[in-house]
């Protein structure tokens, strides 16, 4: 595959970002490559509802 | 390949934690991993022996990369050499994140995240986990 690239004027204002989190990206610039995977696990059974005690775990 | 200069008039932010970076220049690669159990405990209690990665599968299953196999022939023409933006303002660049000034050869970033809230109710059962693991 041929990927012809023409790069006219890139000017932008001000930014503004209130936050960049877990292993996130924020650049300015030319890259080559990008590589980006994310896993989050919120399950259901993961809230767990108890009456918590002192007594230590195994 | 990489000739355009990256031109911003200022940057600012109000914190960089957990291993993130605030990159300025150029450079070849970035590779950013983030391993993160989460505990919301309504509690002050600490276990002797408290949570850790292998106890969840999440940790130990692998996380699928794109990837880069197709072969491209890229040509790119700059006609301005230049990519220009007016003030930065990060609140917070947290958790292996990053934010760069600058032209890079290659990014690769993982993040792993796992959520557990533990509270109390008195007198009502609990399930367990199912993405735990087995002791």
């Amino acid at each position: 595959m041929e990927f012809n690239v023409v790069n006219h004027q890139l000017c932008v204002d001000n930014i503004n970002i209130n936050g960049v989190a877990s292993a996130s990206l924020f650049l300015i610039g030319d890259v080559q490559t990008v590589q980006l995977a994310s896993a989050f696990d919120t399950p259901p059974e993961s809230l767990i509802i108890q009456p918590l005690s002192l007594v230590p775990k195994v | 390949m990489f000739q355009r200069t990256s031109k911003a008039k200022s940057v600012e932010s109000n914190s960089i934690v957990f291993s993130s970076t605030l990159q300025i220049g150029d450079c070849s690669y970035i590779d950013g991993t983030v391993h993160a159990l989460a505990v919301q405990r309504r509690s002050e209690i600490l276990y002797e022996r408290d949570d850790e990665f292998s106890d969840y599968e999440i940790f130990s299953r692998p996380l699928a990369l794109p990837i880069i196999t197709e072969p491209i022939q890229m040509r790119f023409n700059h006609l301005c050499p230049f990519i220009e933006t007016g003030h930065i303002y990060i609140n917070a660049i947290s958790t292996s994140s990053v934010a760069g000034l600058g032209n890079v050869g290659h990014i690769r970033m993982k993040s792993k995240i796992h959520h557990t809230r533990q509270l109390t109710d008195n007198g009502k059962s609990t399930q367990p986990d199912s993405t735990k693991k087995e002791e």
